[in-house]
């Protein structure tokens, strides 16, 4: 879309200096013709991975024991899915997820400010934190488990922990790279502090933030069905690992596409949100 | 421009400028976090039975050693870590310099990568068991298909942020392949590398006591779920000490390496 | 033609007047005088620009009218009152795009108004206005990343006006644009200046911009800075096509240059002290 050239009377501008005005479009990424062949093949892959899979359970080529038939885990899928138990399990993975991610949010976010607001705390603290990433935080379930209890809460804690680490990280950053001249420009118009956070630094920092915030998110969920998996007695983590000890190798596979399901569903719905803040507010 | 959304540390990744770690100052307040964390646990271990003081566990840590019934389990722990993540850099260096090579690959794999780091990898390890049967080679594998992850990415997004003209430089020289990919590629990826490197090791080593958690023969992260399980207390706190050190030296280490190759380069 | 800066004493009440201004900056290296005794004044109406060896501390002058930067000694007010933070009468442009890029043009050049407080329609009518009168009513809901540099510093500019304010100041605005386009933009800043006659501070290192736009030149002189001289400059305003031809034009900008090469060699040249 070139601008101006319908060349109205009032604007000098668009006349003669059609080289000096014409607006830029905005680029797209890479031409339409590969991205429809790679979908194409992206999908040729995954769709051929489950008939290779499919042939290869049924002749007996990959023992019953380590996988069975993809057509079978889906008509387990589709009975366990209705049922009451499965039910439990999803509201109580879907609200721990949830419950971690806004403390890991609640608490990333201030965090991401004090780092930027002080640049030698994130300085003298990044070993810390390195480390503290390093270290899965499921050590100290014994401590969060006599404190808190047999339930969601050390979970939730242990899950906001991993969440709210790449949350602060990218809030930092984001801030940080927000152009000083705006802050000038919000000096010269004499903008109170809060006008300034809202009105300027808030929408400048958001598509730079939400990258971290899908981060988060994301280990949000892994925390939770990693840590569900091996410590509790409930949640869809804990019931493919239950499945395993019971030697049904159809249900843990059932429970484990539910978990991959769900993550290639949240993953995609954020970044579908990243896109559009992107092309809205970038 | 399309790079690949990075799961990772946004910050560290690209365009790094390696971060010197040692100032005095800094040193020294770190020094005081320490000495603020050490006194908070032992605070925290008068109020409750349930933390072990940092005195006691370091003297259990110290005793582990001391009648060697450590060595096994840091034996398979560590070896777990460093075989996974060699397999982890043997195919995540070359799949990842591909898929940043070719924007048709890059095209296709893109979203399955970052669809496949959004899964749990940890659901799998059942699987690993069935395979490799309770032990070494089944944590090697699980910390080798996590860290695949972080590995390829960062490879991925180093290829890409190569500056264009180097290619037409190697050209213009008559390079060799081999000769361009050893003396311009490497090098001017050599920053996202290890970055990669270094969150490959961590989540390799988060992967490996999670997986001991769950099932293992030997291994510092069975022997926490043992000692807590005999409400050996300080034992336990002992060994997420040395954990915590070995992650920590582990990190300081590749930190160290990233300084001097990006000196060099 | 040169004349002693007004003294004080001579001042007329709508005046920006600047009495013994100075600027010193405390840095790691210690003490830096930027500004050292900046007298004059600014009649109502009156197109000035100010030119000077890189580093004299332009910047810094601007930044004390506009409230952004407190002078270490002396003063500067406006309509008698000191300034002594960021004013309703003033209003800034710099040289940097300071476009909100998340805004449309329209929320853009109305983001001084919002600030204020002036309700929604009010403000946007304003906004409108001035987006007319920058010519850029066709982009009023574009953002800014669809629009050339030219055009983001013309929404600066009419953000600025759209303000109303007594002093505008622009810190070299046209810095980053292409020759081309500053030529353009240049005669379109005076066509809008002709109809709203604030008073403008204007910087910038184009002396050939400095005599076209303005009605006084100062020079100022090396680090520390003081005015050197103030040049009136008499061509015919509004300024006719073919002024950059006219010999007195020639000569205002010879003169101009002879003083700002001096003041330049001893910030560059061999006996320069390093910043």
């Amino acid at each position: 879309m070139v601008a101006g050239q319908s060349g109205s009377g009032e604007d000098p501008w668009t006349r003669g200096a059609a080289g000096v005005t014409v607006a830029k479009t905005l680029t797209r990424s890479q031409p339409d013709p590969l991205r429809r062949r790679a979908a194409a093949v992206r999908w040729a892959i995954l769709v051929g991975l489950v008939v290779v899979l499919e042939a290869a359970t049924r002749t007996g080529l990959v023992d019953r024991t380590l996988m069975v038939p993809p057509s079978e885990i889906l008509a387990r899928l589709i009975s366990i899915v209705p049922t009451g138990q499965f039910g439990a399990d999803a509201v109580r993975t879907i609200t721990t997820i949830l419950v971690a991610f806004a403390v890991g949010l609640v608490l990333g976010i201030p965090l991401g400010v004090v780092l930027w607001r002080i640049p030698a705390a994130g300085r003298i603290l990044e070993p810390f934190i390195v480390t503290g990433y390093a270290m899965p935080t499921l050590l100290f379930y014994p401590v969060l488990l006599a404190v808190m209890g047999l339930n969601a809460g050390p979970i939730i804690l242990i899950a906001a922990s991993m969440s709210l680490v790449p949350i602060a990280l990218t809030t930092m950053v984001a801030l940080n790279s927000i152009k000083p001249i705006l802050h000038k420009l919000a000096n010269s118009v004499n903008a109170s502090p809060s006008q300034y956070y809202v009105k300027v630094l808030l929408p400048a920092a958001t598509p730079l933030v939400f990258p971290g915030v899908k981060l988060g998110f994301i280990y949000a969920v892994i925390g939770t069905v990693a840590m569900e998996f091996i410590l509790a007695a409930q949640g869809i983590g804990f019931r493919a690992g239950f499945y395993y000890r019971e030697l049904n190798t159809a249900d843990m596979w059932a429970y484990i596409a539910v978990v991959v399901v769900l993550s290639v569903l949240v993953n995609s719905i954020l970044t579908w949100l990243e896109k559009r803040i992107r092309r809205d507010m970038l | 421009m399309r790079t690949a959304t990075l799961p990772l540390f946004p910050r560290t990744t690209g365009r790094t400028k390696t971060r010197n770690p040692g100032t005095v100052t800094d040193n020294l307040w770190r020094a005081a976090v320490m000495v603020a964390l050490l006194a908070l646990w032992a605070a925290l271990s008068v109020l409750t039975d349930l933390v072990a003081s940092p005195a006691a566990s370091f003297t259990a840590l110290v005793e582990l050693f001391a009648d060697g019934s450590i060595y096994r389990h840091l034996n398979a722990t560590l070896q777990a870590v460093l075989i996974g993540f060699l397999i982890a850099a043997a195919a995540g260096f070359p799949l990842g310099y591909a898929i940043g090579r070719s924007k048709f690959l890059g095209a296709v794999f893109d979203p399955i990568v970052a669809g496949a780091f959004a899964i749990p990898r940890v659901i799998f390890f059942p699987i690993l068991l069935q395979v490799f049967g309770v032990g070494v080679g089944a944590q090697s594998a699980m910390a080798a298909l996590a860290a695949v992850f972080p590995i390829m990415v960062s490879t991925t997004a180093g290829v890409r942020a190569i500056n264009p003209l180097l290619p037409k430089l190697a050209r213009s020289l008559n390079l060799s392949p081999l000769q361009t990919v050893a003396k311009i590629y490497v090098p001017a990826m050599a920053p996202s590398l290890m970055v990669g490197i270094r969150i490959g090791f961590s989540i390799a080593f988060i992967n490996v006591i999670i997986a001991e958690f769950f099932a293992a023969r030997a291994g510092l992260g069975l022997l926490t779920l043992r000692a807590y399980g005999q409400l050996d207390l300080p034992a336990m706190y002992g060994i997420i000490v040395l954990l915590a050190l070995i992650a920590l030296a582990g990190n300081l280490a590749l930190w160290a390496a990233e300084r001097r190759l990006s000196r060099k380069a | 033609m040169n004349q002693m800066p007004t003294m004080p004493s001579t001042k007329q009440e709508h005046d920006v007047v600047f009495e013994n201004i100075g600027m010193t900056f405390q840095t790691a290296a210690g003490a830096t005088q930027a500004v050292a005794n900046v007298t004059g004044s600014i009649p109502e109406h009156k197109f000035v620009s100010i030119i000077g060896p890189s580093g004299c501390g332009k910047s810094t002058l601007l930044d004390m009218v506009g409230g952004l930067l407190k002078p270490t000694q002396g003063s500067v007010s406006i309509d008698g009152e000191a300034v002594t933070a960021p004013r309703r009468d003033t209003a800034m442009v710099f040289q940097e795009d300071s476009t909100l890029h998340w805004r449309s043009v329209l929320d853009n050049v109305a983001f001084g108004l919002e600030v204020k407080g002036v309700p929604k329609d009010e403000r946007h009518e304003r906004a409108r206005k001035m987006i007319e009168l920058v010519g850029l009513r066709q982009f009023e809901d574009h953002r800014p990343g669809q629009l050339s540099g030219g055009m983001k510093q013309r929404v600066a500019i009419a953000r600025a006006m759209a303000m109303e304010p007594r002093v505008l100041l622009m810190d070299e605005p046209f810095g980053a644009l292409d020759q081309q386009t500053r030529q353009f933009i240049g005669r379109e800043l005076l066509r809008i200046w002709e109809k709203t006659r604030n008073r403008v501070l204007f910087i910038t290192h184009d002396i050939q911009e400095a005599v076209y736009l303005s009605d006084e030149v100062w020079v100022m002189s090396a680090r520390p800075s003081v005015v050197k001289e103030v040049v009136k400059i008499d061509l015919p305003r509004p300024r006719p096509e073919g002024t950059h031809a006219l010999p007195r034009f020639r000569e205002l900008e010879d003169h101009l240059w002879s003083l700002v090469k001096v003041e330049a060699e001893k910030t560059l040249g061999p006996g320069a002290q390093l910043a």
